[in-house]
């Protein structure tokens, strides 16, 4: 069990004294049953495939990750270090629950898996800097048939 | 993650509806994402636990039966805490006896290619079993990693750093970082290695790393040159290389 009251008091103090900017809600968007949504995976855990350029400090790119990505072929490039590497070391679904995805595909808990999913590098000082490129994936998640996004932090 | 949720909505246009991982409840409770399900699991860990499809599957599904239930901004706590493997204590199957470590660049490089070689044979069988490494943002591969361990031995020494024969993804100071992070997934992977043991939590695993190995005296005696460093670059560097709580041995 980890909660902020169980973390080392200079992490926690930390992650609480985060900036926290009001972001103006958008209408509230009704989606689709499960049974009729495809979902896509949008991670701020900087993962990337191999041969993608590793996140740098303050990066607010993006890297796509294929659907039918090789988990062999993930890396992460996050710069922080006060965060457990070792699920997904281990196993890449402790933060990247792709192949838990596909199974509620399979079982007809949800219409489909996307074709892309995205990756972010978290832990940003000032979260409005992902706007711009937030806003780009919102538009190509849409523009790929996408319904839903499931997001992780790390 | 939080501003994320608004950003991908707003940039759909109401076409993609979102919902999420919350590992700070106060995060959520600020920024207001649409739909949080906030967990109490480790940073780094939003599933739960590795190797625990069962447990994985039904913290994704009550993230995602949030799209149905939820009619207005809404946090939603997950009831269960992450599984464990039982209260004995995990302890490395390897058992390192970390030297005192030496002043000189040669003698503390040999002595940290000597805890590596102890461990590669758990490394390997790690890769066999899972058919992969996270091993590589450096720019090195597997069998490179000898040649990150003269990088970090010789920059904590203050010897200059030789380039070996990896092609580096990034430049100094910026490459000891990654170096630094390669070499504690190595030494991760080869840790958890051992099917059927129980498994570490990430503070098991920082505890050996930092307390019981040569690794985590040398990380240190390369903050301790960073800070000390004249070049900005090399000083912003140190809050990337120890996680909180290990910068001093127990």
């Amino acid at each position: 069990m980890v909660r902020t009251e169980d973390m080392h008091p200079d992490m926690a103090k930390n992650l609480l004294s985060l900036p926290l900017p009001e972001i103006e809600p958008q209408a509230w968007i009704t989606p689709k049953p499960l049974s009729e949504s495809t979902v896509a995976i949008v991670t701020t855990a900087g993962m990337h495939a191999h041969d993608d350029r590793p996140f740098n400090p303050g990066s607010v790119e993006y890297r796509l990750i294929p659907g039918d990505i090789d988990f062999a072929d993930l890396r992460m490039s996050h710069l922080s270090v006060n965060f457990d590497r070792s699920g997904f070391q281990q196993d890449i679904n402790t933060v990247f629950p792709l192949e838990r995805l596909r199974e509620l595909a399979e079982q007809g808990v949800i219409a489909g898996v996307s074709r892309y999913h995205y990756s972010f590098m978290g832990a940003q000082p000032d979260p409005t800097r992902l706007q711009k490129t937030g806003e780009e994936i919102g538009r190509l998640l849409a523009e790929d048939g996408v319904d839903a996004v499931f997001l992780t932090p790390v | 993650m939080c501003a994320l949720s608004h950003y991908i909505e707003r940039g759909s246009q109401g076409r993609v509806a979102t919902t999420g991982i919350s590992l700070i409840r106060a995060h959520a409770e600020g920024m207001k994402p649409p739909r949080s399900l906030w967990v109490p699991f480790p940073l780094g860990r939003p599933l739960g636990s590795p190797d625990q499809p069962d447990f994985q599957r039904d913290v994704l599904l009550s993230a995602l039966q949030l799209l149905e239930t939820a009619t207005a901004t809404v946090i939603v706590d997950y009831p269960h805490d992450a599984p464990t493997s039982g209260d004995d204590p995990w302890a490395c199957a390897v058992a390192l006896a970390p030297p005192e470590p030496a002043n000189e660049s040669e003698a503390l490089r040999d002595q940290l290619l000597d805890e590596i070689r102890q461990l590669a044979p758990w490394h390997a069988e790690q890769v066999k079993r899972r058919g992969r490494t996270t091993i590589g943002i450096s720019g090195a591969s597997v069998e490179q990693i000898e040649d990150l361990a003269t990088l970090l031995a010789d920059f904590a020494t203050g010897a200059e750093p030789s380039d070996g024969e990896i092609d580096w993804n990034h430049p100094m100071p910026l490459r000891l970082k990654f170096a630094s992070d390669d070499l504690r997934a190595f030494y991760h992977e080869a840790a958890t290695a051992q099917p059927g043991a129980n498994y570490p939590t990430d503070a098991d695993l920082n505890d050996w790393l930092f307390n019981q190995t040569l690794l985590g005296t040398v990380l240190r005696q390369i903050v301790g040159r960073m800070r000390q460093s004249e070049d900005r670059r090399v000083a912003g560097l140190v809050i990337g290389m120890i996680p909180a709580g290990f910068a001093r041995p127990r």
